[in-house]
């Protein structure tokens, strides 16, 4: 019956102009800021509810909070710098913008599940060609070590940045990211193929940046029971889903702390296991390396995943696992190795040019579990930062009025 | 029915097979793993 209604070389015609249409907005919408007061990648925005943020977003947010004579500070790392426990009007990057005050812009790019330096890194490196004054702070803790620096996740943002030119990638950075599509794991591999490839198309055509945009600020066509099913955002327009953070008292975190002893048993034997094969005192009572296969590759990770022309712009931030937890369910001799792995990780990342500040105030309170912080904890750890970003902004010479060039 | 008619309604047929088209690329680049984060 259409056979008769449609004139095939309209048709054809037709599709073309609108595919066409179709990549001019999309390139047109990565080219402004289209997140209104942007806070940070909340789970309606980042990969939970199947929201994949591009490099050019992240760039065009850069450009229209930051302006160019103000100290960017780029904000990556996991859920711990994310911000996950505490709610948007006490995010710890404010208390941390308040305490830096008017020179800087602190820019929350921090994502859940992605291990630091986590894909902030990338818009760091990308910025660092439009601004003069750039530094990029992340979290890590001890048992990230491990983990460093495979991205289930966000892989796709590397691969944006260096099919879109936005950052400059070495090849040794680019060989290890070809060889995760050569992993054992298949499905790993699959996914890093997918990946690569449909962030190439990406570049071409931009269709995340128009159908992100459409999600956005219109209607969102993807349902997750994460945020769409669960919390009745069916269609919603991801601009007017909030996410919220209920508080809860210190007691009732206790209270699910004790419920979980088998869980944070388990975690801190194997963590511990790890720690004591890493780290040994001599005789001096000084801690020296044990593994040299282990901080090897942790050496590789840190070489990997933080640019050469980033690392004198970059703070690396040491949180440590929550005392109620360590003290709990580990022998003073393992706390003691916790401690020593802490040492000589910052030392590591210092020795490739990184700096690197120890926020070893926190205290069980200011917890929500292991590793995440309330708005108590975010505002300690802000200060800290703070802190050790004004030394650094120091060092680089963006406080006498001039930004070092970038190598 | 007329050949402009008939134009018109191939070309906006066309048109919306091709922003079809372009959101299909959107869908088939997202991740097929759930994303599955664990805090505890």
């Amino acid at each position: 019956m259409i056979k008769g209604l449609v004139k095939p070389r309209w048709l054809f015609a037709g599709a073309a102009v609108g595919f066409l249409l179709c990549c001019i907005l999309g390139r047109a919408a990565s080219r402004h800021d289209f997140y209104k007061n942007f806070v940070r990648f909340n789970p309606f925005l980042n990969a939970a509810g199947d929201y994949y943020p591009t490099i050019d977003q992240m760039r065009q947010i850069a450009f229209a909070q930051c302006p160019r004579d103000k100290i960017l500070v780029i904000v990556g790392g996991d859920s711990i710098f994310h911000g996950c426990g505490q709610p948007d009007d006490k995010l710890w990057t404010k208390t941390l913008q308040r305490d830096l005050g008017d020179r800087y812009r602190v820019i929350n790019f921090a994502f859940p599940g992605s291990p630091p330096p986590g894909p902030g890194i990338m818009a760091a490196q990308s910025l660092l060609q439009s601004y003069p004054k750039v530094i990029f702070c992340c979290n890590i803790m001890a048992t990230d070590l491990q983990q460093l620096p495979e991205d289930r996740w966000y892989r796709y943002l590397f691969w944006d940045a260096y099919y879109k030119g936005r950052a400059a990638i070495s090849p040794a950075r680019l060989a290890a990211a070809y060889a995760t599509m050569h992993d054992r794991d298949r499905d790993k591999a699959d996914a890093s193929v997918k990946a690569r490839a449909s962030t190439q198309f990406d570049s071409w055509f931009y269709f995340r940046d128009l159908w992100d945009f459409v999600g956005y600020r219109w209607c969102f066509t993807i349902w997750n029971g994460e945020t769409s099913l669960r919390k009745l955002n069916l269609f919603r327009p991801r601009k007017d889903c909030i996410y919220g953070y209920v508080p809860v008292s210190f007691e009732e975190r206790e209270k699910e702390w004790e419920a979980k002893t088998p869980v944070y048993q388990d975690f801190m034997r194997k963590q511990g296991e790890h720690f004591r094969a890493l780290v040994t005192k001599d005789s001096a009572g000084n801690w020296v390396e044990n593994n040299a296969d282990g901080w090897g590759s942790f050496d590789r990770a840190i070489e990997l995943s933080i640019p050469e022309e980033l690392r004198q712009h970059t703070l690396v931030a040491h949180l440590p696992i929550n005392p109620w937890v360590t003290q709990r369910f580990v022998d003073k001799y393992t706390q003691d190795c916790l401690l020593g792995v802490e040492e000589l990780a910052i030392k590591h990342f210092e020795a490739v040019g990184c700096s690197a500040v120890r926020c070893d105030d926190l205290i069980p309170s200011d917890y929500m579990d292991n590793g995440h912080l309330v708005s108590q904890g975010g505002d300690r750890v802000a200060g800290e930062v703070a802190a050790a970003t004004q030394s650094l902004a120091a060092r680089l010479g963006y406080l006498n009025g001039e930004g070092k060039s970038t190598p | 029915m007329k050949p402009f008619v008939k134009t018109a309604f191939s070309l906006l047929l066309g048109l919306l097979l091709g922003v079809f088209l372009h959101y299909l690329l959107y869908r088939i680049s997202l991740p097929l793993e759930p994303f599955i984060y664990a805090s505890f």
